[in-house]
């Protein structure tokens, strides 16, 4: 996939996310669709779109709903290193590995933003903040299952066929 | 050199998490001035989210509204808006008594003048919300170019709401009285000399502190802004008291309190200017 067409996709996810998915939230959390995007472009994508447009769409999530500007950056930055280290264990093609990594993102993405948040006088406590992680990774879910099921398609053409050339590179080892 | 170019990922990782820590650095240092980039990115965006944010919520009230009669739902919010001015004015009359037996007392001791002050009131709409994480700040799409200034009132339908921590010409930035840890002075509706001091508790609720140890407070008691502090106007509504804690160590009464607004389903504010 080209740059282009990935910075679209991120920026139509961030605007969904700031303007209409607040309205359907449930227990007042809705999904983190930027994370959810930074979780699966990082896993199916050599190229580093999910860090260099988790970051630059990190900073445009503070700038318009965070107090400080760069700790939705430094958490998706989080996330991404961890999951490029984790991949490399995983197989691309299946869906459960992309969830698997998705519930340790949330948990990565969330536990970073609070400690950064807790160092510039937040005043959230770690307990309150566990609890929304809990919530949070199940909402987070489904955004990561359409999200791999859309893009995988692009990445591993035929893959039920193994013996398709071009899945020679992709497929991991497992 | 050479280690770099041959670890490109490394030096990509070292470079954003460099821009990304001095952005955040300069971002606490000037908490109040976005800064030139950050103000023509604010205005960029808010031009793409506004007009989604106002075909949402149009789709909201006709599909919410679909199967009520229209006249039933324009009864009730009459009915809500006469009920709130006549809060406003039940709080109004009490303060009024006070301040005038309060003036009456020490303009005789002191020839003291109290200065009344007035608010121009500015509406507008939250245009960006992210309903994914546990604060509360959202972008309002009123700037400086309103009258908008850092530290200026936002209040909602409910009752008090926060305060601009941002301003951009065209859209500032909220933060919401749970968020904050900076401290927020209350007095009882019923007794306006019972006064308090409350912040955020980091679970969507405030706490607070009697001043004083025998004040006769209770379950259901709504309680106010005073002017201790200096940025919100006394009288606005916090919330109402839902707990009150009389076994901690501290010998000043605890009381837990509900905020007025509901935070995750803000729509229209209004800014005091």
């Amino acid at each position: 996939m080209k740059y282009p067409y990935a910075i679209l996709i991120f920026f139509f996810t961030f605007i969904i996310q700031t303007t209409v998915l607040h309205n359907i939230a449930i227990m007042g959390y809705s999904p983190n669709l930027l994370l959810c995007l930074v979780v699966v472009f990082t896993f199916l994508y050599k190229e580093k779109y999910g860090l260099i447009l988790g970051v630059l769409f990190g900073l445009l999530l503070d700038l318009t709903c965070g107090q400080f500007v760069g700790i939705s950056a430094l958490a998706f930055l989080s996330v991404h290193i961890v999951v490029s280290f984790l991949k490399n264990f995983l197989n691309q093609e299946h869906l459960l590995p992309d969830m698997v990594l998705s519930l340790i993102g949330t948990v990565i993405y969330y536990l970073v933003y609070w400690a950064l948040y807790a160092l510039m006088g937040s005043p959230y406590s770690i307990v309150h903040v566990l609890i929304s992680i809990a919530v949070l990774m199940i909402y987070n879910l489904l955004p990561t299952v359409i999200f791999h099921l859309l893009l995988v398609r692009g990445i591993i053409k035929h893959r039920r066929d193994k013996q398709f050339e071009g899945n020679l590179d992709v497929i991991g080892r497992f | 050199m050479k280690w770099f170019v041959k670890h490109k990922a490394i030096l990509i990782i070292l470079i954003l998490v460099i821009l990304s820590t001095s952005t955040l650095l300069v971002s606490y240092n000037n908490q109040d001035k976005p800064g030139s980039i950050g103000s023509i990115s604010s205005r960029i965006i808010s031009a793409v989210q506004w007009p989604i944010t106002k075909v949402v919520n149009l789709g909201k009230d006709f599909f919410g509204n679909l199967f009520v009669d229209e006249s039933l739902i324009s009864e009730n919010q009459d009915l809500k808006a006469k009920l709130r001015e006549l809060e406003s004015e039940i709080i109004a009359t009490r303060m009024n008594k006070e301040a005038l037996e309060e003036l009456r007392a020490i303009s005789e001791v002191l020839n003291y003048e109290n200065e009344q002050l007035d608010y121009d009131v500015v509406s507008g709409d939250v245009i960006a919300l992210d309903g994914s994480n546990y604060y509360n700040i959202f972008t309002i799409n009123l700037g400086s170019d309103k009258g908008v200034k850092i530290n200026s009132v936002v209040v909602g339908e409910s009752g008090l709401i926060g305060r601009v921590i941002s301003t951009t010409p065209k859209t500032s930035k909220v933060i919401g009285i749970i968020d904050e840890s900076n401290k927020i002075g209350f007095q009882l509706s019923r007794d306006l000399k019972l006064l308090g001091v409350a912040q955020g508790d980091g679970k969507g609720k405030l706490t607070g502190f009697m001043l004083n140890d025998d004040a006769l407070v209770k379950k259901g008691d709504i309680l106010l802004t005073t002017d201790i502090g200096g940025i919100y106007p006394p009288g606005l509504t916090i919330g109402k008291v839902v707990d009150i804690d009389l076994t901690h160590d501290s010998p000043l009464k605890k009381v837990t309190i509900e905020p007025a607004t509901d935070f995750k389903g803000i729509r229209k504010v209004s800014v005091l200017i």
